[in-house]
C-alpha cells in the first residue's frame, strides 16, 4: 500500500510537469499574443501604435522570448511561488484567482450538495419504486435536465426570476457589492444563490439519478439481498443495511473528480449569469492570451485534476477489497 | 473632515482659477448614494466608457464641438508661426493626494518619462512632429512652453485629450525610480512587481493600463479617485482637491462615490441588469440595438428611459476594403479594378440591410468618412449606393469576368469559382453575422461566392499583416476628422486601418510600407493613393479652416469616394442609452462629438431618491 | 416411435420458455428491449429524425439560404381551417402585411384575411440535389406566392426556421455519429490493448489517458479551433470540430474497456481457449469482444447526445460552426440573448430538437442496457 502511494505520487509530479508544459503549448497555440489584442482593441478606440511602443510592452511583459524561454521563466517563478501577472487585469494572477476562488468554491460546494441531497434520496426512491408513475416522472424530468443546452436554460430561468422580481445576474444586489460581510450581505447572497444553483446542478443530479437508481437495482437484484428478505429482514433495514451503502460506491468514487470541475465547471452557465467565478475568468484569459493568468489557473486546474484521480483511485481500494494494487502498478 | 482636521478647508483645496461648469439641469445636491454604472471585465483590459470620459485632459470642445475650451490647462496660445504652443495652468490647482499640481510635473513627464530610456517608454509619433522630439521650456511654476521643429498647427488637437502628459505626478513616480529612490526595487518587488519599469508602467497611467488606473494610490486630477478594485466591482469616491464647481460655487462632484460593477459577458449582463433597475446608466458598450424592444418593454418596472442617439460622427455601420495588393496576380488585377468595386457597391440591397438588420433606422451610405468632416460633398454619402443588379453584372461582364456552365458563379480564368473571403473576428460588433449573411446572399446574384469567416481577433492581425486576406471589414469608427487630423485619417488612405504597427490593417498594408519606406519595400501603388498620400501631410500642416485646408483634405475626400477604396453599407447605427429616472443631470439624448463621445459631464450627476 | 413424436412436436410448437433458451443473445436483447417502451419511442424518434435530416430538401418548402426580405422574425404561421366568413376549408394560410411599431421598433405582421392560401403538396419549389446528386425541384408542401408558410417562424433575415432546422439536423445529427464513432475506434483500440496486454503496455497508456483527462475541455476547445486555419472550407471545419469533440470523448471509454478486459482475461474459457493455443487475436475477437459488445453499443448511444450537446455550447462561445453552415449549434447561437427569450420565442425551436434528440438518445441507450443485462429478465 505504502509504496503504491509513493508511486503515485512521483507519478502525479512527473504529470503534473508534463501537463504543464502542454498546456502550456496550448495556451500559445492560436495566432498573435495578448499585445496584439491590446494593439487591436486600441486601434479599434482610435488609438495608434508603432511596432516599437509594442516591442517595448512585449518586452515589459515578459512575451518577447521564445516558448521555452517563457516557459522556463515562468515555471521558475511558479516554483518561487510567483504565479505572474495578468495583462488584463494589470495585477499578480494570485491575486485575481484569489478573488474569484471562494465565491466559486461556494458556488460549487453548494451546488454539489444540492446535487447529492436532491438526487440521492430520489434515486433511492426510483429504484425501490421501478416503473411506478413516480419513477417514470422523475426520470423524464431528469432526462430533460440532461437534455437541455444549460445556457438556455440559464436565459429562460433568468428570463423568469427576472420577471418574478428577483435579481439575477451575478451573486450580489449593488449596495452589497461592495460592503463587509455581515448578516445582510450573507443574506444577499443567498437570495442569489437558488438560481445559479438550479441551472448548473441540474445536469449533475439529473446524472446521478440516474446512477443511483441503476447500481441500487442491481444491489437489489443480488443473491445476498434476497437471502436476506427470505430470512425475514425488514424491507428498511434491507435497504439501507448493504445495497444503498454499495450502490453509493462509484458516487463516493467520483467525488474525486469533483475537484476540478470546482474551477472549470460551468463556463457557460457562469458566462451567461454574470458570476464572479473562475470559469468565466479563465475562459476570457483564453481568448485573450492573457499568458500567465491562462497557465497558471490551469496548472492548478490540472493539479487539482491529478489529485481527484489519486484520491479516487485510493477511494477505490479502500473500499472494495476486490481491487488489487499488483494490477495498478503494473 | 474639514472639521477633524484630516482636511484643509474648501478654499484651500480649490485653485485660484477654479473651473466652473453649469450643469446640464439641475444645481444639484450632494449625494451619499454611489451612481451604478456598468463597465467590462477581460478583454483586452477592464473597459469602462466612463472610466475613459473621467479622465481629464488638457482641453476640451464646448458642447457644440465647435471651438476647444480650457479644461485641466486654463488657457493656451499658438504661436503664429505654429512652432511652439505656450499652456497656462491653474494656480494652487492640487493632485488628489492634496499636492500641488504644476508645470514641474509636466517637465518631469517630459524628462524623466518621456525621454527616459531606462525605463523604455514608447515615443508616440505625435510628440515628434517633423521627426524631432518636441521640447519643452518651463516658463513659471504655472507656465510650460512646447516647442516643434515644424508648424505644428494640429498640436490642439494632438493635446486636447492627450492623457499621457498628465500620467505621473512628479512626488509620486518617483519612489519607483532608482534615480530617485534608493528603495524603489525592492518597493516594486514588494509590490509584486518583476521590475521597477513594470511598477512604473502599473502605478502611472500608461497605455499598458487601457487609459486608466487600477491603482488606488495613483494621485489624478480626475473627480473620482479608485478606491478599490476586484472582480466584480470597483468603487471610486470623491476626489476632495477636485478643481471644478458649478455656477452657484459648488464644488463638484455631486455624487459621493461612482459603483462599477463589472462583467465577464456584457452582452446579457447589460440588458439584464438595466432591466433588473440596477444600473443607473447604461451606454451603448452594455446594450446592443436589438436590446431596444426588450428594454422598451421593460422600461415602466425597471424605472429607466431607453432611447436612442444618433451616431453623426461615423460614417457607417459597415464597409469593406478589397486587399489591393492581394499576392494571387488575378484577383490583384480584378480588386484593382475599380469597375469592380462598383460593381460589388451596386450588387448590396442596402436597404435590406436597413430593414432586417438595424429596425430600418439607417440609410444607404457609401462613404468612408461622416457628413461632418470638412470638404464633404452631398453626392459622397450615396455614391453608388443604389441596388442595381442589372448594371453591376453589365460592369462585371465588361470586365470580362465569365459565368461557370450553370449561370451560378463568376469564375477565374482558370475556371476556379471567384471566392471572396471576409475574415472577421469574433467578437467585433454584435450585428456582423446579420450584416455579412445578407452581403452573400446579395452578392450571390451578380455571382460572387462572399464568406465570411470568423476567427480570434489576434488571428485576425497576423493574417492581416502577413498579407493574406482578402477584404477588411469595418465599421468606421476611429475615424473623425479631429481624431484624423491629431493621428492620421485612418479611413482615407491605406491601409484604411491603423496600419503603423504590427496590427489592424485591413486592406493593401503593402501600398503604405511603400509610402512609409519611400519605395524601399512593399508594393507601389497607383498614383491616386500617392496623392492622398502627399495631401495628408499638407492638410495635418495646415491650421484648421483655413481655405487651403477645406480644398486639401476635400481632394482627399474625392480620390477615395471615386475610387471606392473603402465602401460603406449603410450609416452608423444610433446608440442605445438606458438612463435611470433617478438620475439628474445626465443626458436624456446626445450628440456624438468628433472623440465618439458624448460629454456626460459625470462630476454633475447624482441620483435623486 | 412414441419418443420421436414428443420430440417433433415442440419443433412446430416451442412453448416461450423454450423459445427462451433457445434464443440468440441478440434475440434475447430484442426481446428485452422491446419491453421497455421509452426506449421504443426513442427508437422511432431518432429514425424519424435521421430520415427527416435525409430528405430534408423534399420535406421543407424552401431552401435553406432562401431569405424573404419582407418577412423577417415573423412568427410560426398559423395554420387555418375555418375562413373568416366562417366556412370550414382545407388547411390554409393567410398573406401578411407588416408595418413597424414606432414605438418598440418591431415590425407587425397582420394576417390578411382577404384571401386564402390553401397549403399545397408535392408542389414545385426552389431547385436541389436529392441525395446530393438528382435534380429535383419537387417539395412535400408550399403555398402558392404570394404568401408563405413558416411553420416555425423566420429568422432575422427572413429565412425560414423550419427548413433551417431540418437542414441543420444534418449536419448535428451526424457530428454526433462521425465523432462518437472517432472515440470508439481511438478508445477501443488503446482501452482493449491496454486491458489485454496489461503490464508495462497498460500502465503507459494509462498514465497517457490520464495526462489527455486532466487537460481541460474548453482550453483545448478555444486552442484548437482558434488555430484551424482560415482557407479552410466549412466542411474541413466541420469536420475538424468532430475531431475536437471526439479527440475529449474517447479517454472514458478506453477506460471502461480496459476495465471489462481486465474482468474478462482472467476467466476460465479465456484461459482454456489460451491453453488449447488459439491465438491472442482471436480470442480477443471471438472471446471477448462480443462478450461486452452490448455493453459497447450502450456506451455509445449515451455518448452520442453529449457531442450533440458539445456541438451547440462550441457555437455560444464562438468556436464552433458558423454562418453559412447550418446546424442546430447555429440556429441556437443567434437566440443566446434576452430578446429571443423575451420577444422572438421560436427561435429557440431548434433547442426542442436538440432536446429531443438527446432525450431519445438516452431512452435508447437505456434500453439497450436493460437489454444487454443478462440478470434481467
Amino acid at each position: 500500500m505504502y509504496t503504491y502511494i509513493i508511486h503515485r505520487i512521483l507519478f502525479m509530479i512527473v504529470t503534473v510537469i508534463i501537463l504543464s508544459i502542454l498546456t502550456f503549448m496550448i495556451i500559445q497555440l492560436p495566432a498573435g499574443d495578448f499585445v496584439t489584442h491590446l494593439a487591436a482593441q486600441f486601434a479599434r478606440s482610435g488609438q495608434s501604435f508603432d511596432q516599437a511602443q509594442l516591442d517595448i510592452i512585449r518586452e515589459q511583459f515578459g512575451l518577447n522570448g521564445t516558448l521555452v524561454e517563457q516557459y522556463l521563466a515562468w515555471a521558475g517563478n511558479v516554483l518561487q511561488g510567483d504565479l505572474g501577472w495578468s495583462f488584463q487585469f494589470t495585477r499578480p494572477v494570485s491575486e485575481v484567482i484569489g478573488e474569484r476562488i471562494g465565491l466559486t468554491v461556494v458556488i460549487s460546494l453548494s451546488t454539489l450538495l444540492f446535487t447529492y441531497l436532491l438526487a440521492i434520496p430520489i434515486g433511492v426512491y426510483s429504484a425501490t419504486h421501478q416503473y411506478s408513475i413516480g419513477d417514470n416522472i422523475v426520470m423524464f424530468i431528469g432526462f430533460i435536465g440532461l437534455a437541455i443546452p444549460s445556457f438556455l436554460l440559464a436565459l429562460i430561468l433568468m428570463f423568469v426570476f427576472l420577471n418574478a422580481g428577483f435579481s439575477v445576474g451575478g451573486l450580489f444586489s449593488p449596495e452589497y457589492l461592495r460592503a463587509e460581510w455581515g448578516p445582510g450581505k450573507i443574506w444577499d447572497l443567498m437570495k442569489h444563490l437558488p438560481l445559479p444553483i438550479i441551472i448548473i446542478g441540474t445536469a449533475g443530479t439529473a446524472g446521478l439519478i440516474r446512477v443511483m437508481r441503476a447500481s441500487l437495482l442491481d444491489e437489489i437484484g443480488k443473491q445476498y439481498v434476497i437471502t436476506a428478505r427470505a430470512k425475514g429482514v425488514h424491507e428498511t433495514k434491507l435497504l439501507y443495511k448493504y445495497p444503498v451503502r454499495v450502490a453509493l460506491n462509484p458516487i463516493a468514487s467520483t467525488i474525486g473528480w469533483e475537484l476540478p470541475a470546482i474551477v472549470s465547471g460551468g463556463i457557460i452557465v457562469e458566462l451567461v449569469l454574470n458570476l464572479p467565478t473562475t470559469g468565466p475568468m479563465l475562459f476570457n484569459a483564453l481568448m485573450n492570451q492573457d499568458l500567465f493568468l491562462a497557465s497558471s489557473s490551469l496548472l492548478f486546474l490540472n493539479m487539482l485534476t491529478v489529485i481527484g484521480t489519486f484520491l479516487s483511485d485510493i477511494l477505490l481500494v479502500t473500499i472494495d477489497p476486490r481491487i488489487r494494487f499488483t494490477e495498478q502498478e503494473g | 473632515m474639514v472639521a477633524s482636521g484630516d482636511l484643509p478647508d474648501l478654499e484651500s483645496r480649490l485653485p485660484t482659477d477654479v473651473s466652473v461648469v453649469r450643469p446640464s439641469q439641475f444645481i444639484g445636491e450632494y449625494s451619499a448614494t454611489p451612481l451604478k454604472l456598468l463597465g467590462t471585465n477581460g478583454g483586452a483590459g477592464i473597459e469602462s466608457q466612463f472610466t475613459e470620459s473621467m479622465n481629464q485632459g488638457l482641453f476640451t470642445t464646448d458642447p457644440g464641438y465647435s471651438k476647444f475650451v480650457a479644461n485641466v490647462a486654463k488657457g493656451w496660445d499658438l504661436a503664429e508661426d505654429g512652432k511652439s504652443l505656450t499652456i497656462y495652468f491653474r494656480e494652487g490647482m492640487k493632485w488628489s493626494d492634496g499636492d500641488d499640481f504644476t508645470a514641474n510635473d509636466i517637465v518631469f513627464w517630459h524628462k524623466e518619462v518621456l525621454q527616459n530610456e531606462d525605463l523604455g517608454f514608447p515615443v508616440p509619433e505625435r510628440y515628434s512632429p517633423g521627426g524631432e522630439l518636441m521640447g519643452l521650456e518651463k516658463i513659471d511654476d504655472y507656465t510650460v512652453k512646447f516647442t516643434f521643429s515644424i508648424p505644428y498647427f494640429r498640436s490642439i488637437e494632438v493635446f486636447a485629450r492627450d492623457e499621457d502628459i498628465l500620467i505621473a505626478p512628479e512626488h509620486f513616480i518617483k519612489r519607483y525610480m532608482p534615480s530617485y529612490s534608493d528603495g524603489a526595487e525592492a518597493l516594486a518587488k514588494s509590490e509584486g512587481y518583476g521590475s521597477w519599469q513594470l511598477a512604473v508602467q502599473a502605478h502611472a497611467n500608461t497605455t499598458a493600463q487601457m487609459g486608466f488606473t487600477k491603482d488606488p494610490l495613483l494621485p489624478t486630477l480626475n473627480p473620482w479617485v479608485l478606491e478599490d478594485i476586484s472582480s466584480t466591482s470597483s468603487l471610486w469616491v470623491r476626489n476632495p482637491f477636485y478643481w471644478r464647481v458649478d455656477t452657484s460655487g459648488n464644488q463638484l462632484p455631486y455624487a459621493d462615490s461612482l459603483l462599477i460593477q463589472l462583467t465577464d459577458k456584457r452582452e446579457t449582463t447589460g440588458p439584464i441588469k438595466t432591466l433588473a433597475g440596477e444600473l443607473d446608466f447604461t451606454d451603448y458598450t452594455g446594450l446592443a440595438l436589438t436590446d431596444y424592444p426588450v428594454l422598451k418593454a421593460g422600461e415602466a418596472k425597471g424605472g429607466y428611459t431607453v432611447s436612442l442617439w444618433p451616431r453623426a460622427d461615423q460614417s457607417h455601420a459597415m464597409g469593406f476594403a478589397l486587399n489591393y495588393t492581394h499576392s494571387d496576380p488575378y484577383t490583384n488585377k480584378i480588386f484593382n479594378d475599380v469597375k469592380f468595386r462598383q460593381a460589388l457597391s451596386l450588387g448590396l440591397d442596402r436597404d435590406e440591410i436597413s430593414e432586417n438588420v438595424f429596425f430600418g433606422l439607417v440609410e444607404p451610405y457609401t462613404a468612408p468618412m461622416s457628413p461632418l468632416w470638412s470638404g464633404y460633398e452631398d453626392w459622397m454619402g450615396t455614391y453608388f449606393a443604389e441596388h442595381d443588379v442589372e448594371r453591376a453584372n453589365k460592369l462585371l461582364d465588361e470586365m470580362g469576368i465569365a459565368w461557370d456552365a450553370n449561370n451560378t458563379w463568376r469564375i477565374r480564368p482558370d475556371g476556379e469559382r471567384i471566392i471572396i473571403t471576409g475574415t472577421w473576428a469574433t467578437e467585433w460588433l454584435p450585428y456582423s453575422q446579420d450584416v455579412f449573411d445578407l452581403m452573400s446572399l446579395q452578392w450571390k446574384d451578380i455571382g460572387i461566392d462572399f464568406q465570411s469567416k470568423f476567427v480570434e481577433e489576434a488571428a485576425l492581425q497576423t493574417l492581416f499583416v502577413a498579407n493574406q486576406t482578402d477584404v477588411g471589414l469595418s465599421n468606421s469608427d476611429g475615424g473623425s476628422e479631429f481624431l484624423a487630423r491629431g493621428d492620421y485619417p485612418i479611413r482615407l488612405m491605406p491601409p484604411w486601418h491603423w496600419g503603423d504597427a504590427d496590427c489592424c490593417a485591413m486592406a493593401a498594408y503593402e501600398w503604405r510600407t511603400w509610402l512609409d519606406s519611400d519605395g524601399d519595400t512593399g508594393i507601389e501603388p497607383p498614383a491616386d493613393v500617392k496623392r492622398i498620400y502627399e495631401l495628408v501631410t499638407l492638410w495635418q500642416n495646415e491650421p484648421y479652416g483655413t481655405e487651403d485646408y477645406v480644398a486639401y483634405i476635400n481632394e482627399i475626400l474625392n480620390i477615395n469616394v471615386k475610387n471606392l477604396y473603402y465602401v460603406g453599407t449603410v450609416s452608423s447605427p444610433p446608440a442605445v442609452y438606458a438612463v435611470s429616472n433617478n438620475l439628474m443631470n445626465a443626458p436624456r439624448e446626445g450628440v456624438f462629438g468628433p472623440w465618439g463621445e458624448v460629454p456626460y459631464m459625470l462630476d454633475t450627476w447624482y441620483v435623486k431618491e | 416411435m412414441s419418443d420421436t413424436v414428443e420430440l417433433n412436436a415442440p419443433k412446430t410448437e416451442l412453448s416461450a420458455k423454450e423459445k427462451y433458451y433457445l434464443a440468440t443473445p441478440m434475440q434475447l436483447m430484442w426481446q428485452k428491449f422491446k419491453r421497455h417502451k421509452l426506449a421504443i419511442v426513442g427508437s422511432v424518434i431518432l429514425i424519424f429524425l435521421y430520415t427527416t435530416a435525409i430528405f430534408a430538401n423534399f420535406l421543407t418548402p424552401y431552401s435553406k439560404s432562401e431569405r424573404f426580405s419582407k418577412y423577417a422574425y415573423t412568427q410560426p404561421s398559423a395554420i387555418h381551417m375555418i375562413a373568416e366568413d366562417g366556412s370550414l376549408h382545407r388547411p390554409f394560410v393567410y398573406g401578411v402585411t407588416s408595418r413597424r411599431d414606432p414605438e418598440t421598433l418591431l415590425k407587425i405582421y397582420t394576417e390578411d384575411t382577404s384571401v386564402i392560401y390553401p397549403i399545397r403538396f408535392f408542389v414545385r419549389g426552389s431547385k436541389y440535389d436529392f441525395l446530393g446528386f438528382i435534380p429535383s425541384d419537387l417539395h412535400l408542401f408550399g403555398v402558392d406566392s404570394p404568401a408563405q408558410i413558416f411553420i416555425f417562424g423566420t429568422d432575422s433575415i427572413g429565412r425560414d426556421l423550419f427548413t433551417r432546422t431540418f437542414h441543420g439536423a444534418q449536419l448535428s445529427l451526424t457530428i454526433g455519429l462521425i465523432g462518437v464513432s472517432l472515440s470508439f475506434l481511438i478508445g477501443i483500440t488503446l482501452g482493449g490493448i491496454s486491458g489485454y496486454f496489461g503490464g508495462i503496455v497498460d500502465t503507459l497508456i494509462q498514465r497517457f489517458i490520464e495526462i489527455l483527462i486532466a487537460i481541460p475541455t474548453i482550453p483545448l476547445w478555444i486552442a484548437l479551433s482558434t488555430a484551424l486555419p482560415r482557407t479552410w472550407s466549412v466542411t474541413q471545419i466541420y469536420f475538424s470540430i468532430v475531431i475536437i469533440l471526439s479527440l475529449v470523448g474517447w479517454v472514458g471509454l478506453a477506460r471502461v474497456v480496459r476495465g471489462k478486459f481486465l474482468e474478462l482475461r482472467e476467466l476460465d474459457y479465456v484461459l482454456a481457449a489460451r491453453v488449447s493455443g488459439v491465438s491472442e487475436f482471436t480470442i480477443i475477437r471471438k472471446h471477448l469482444l462480443p462478450n461486452f459488445a452490448s455493453y459497447l453499443i450502450v456506451y455509445v448511444t449515451l455518448a452520442i447526445p453529449g457531442v450533440i450537446l458539445g456541438e451547440t455550447a462550441l457555437s455560444f462561445l464562438g468556436l464552433g460552426l458558423r454562418s453559412p453552415a447550418v446546424s442546430w449549434g447555429v440556429l441556437l447561437e443567434k437566440s443566446q440573448n434576452i430578446q429571443s427569450v423575451a420577444i422572438y420565442w421560436w427561435s429557440i425551436i431548434p433547442a426542442i430538437f436538440v432536446i429531443l434528440t438527446v432525450l431519445a438518445f438516452n431512452f435508447v441507450g437505456d434500453g439497450l442496457r436493460d437489454a444487454a443485462d443478462p440478470y434481467k429478465k
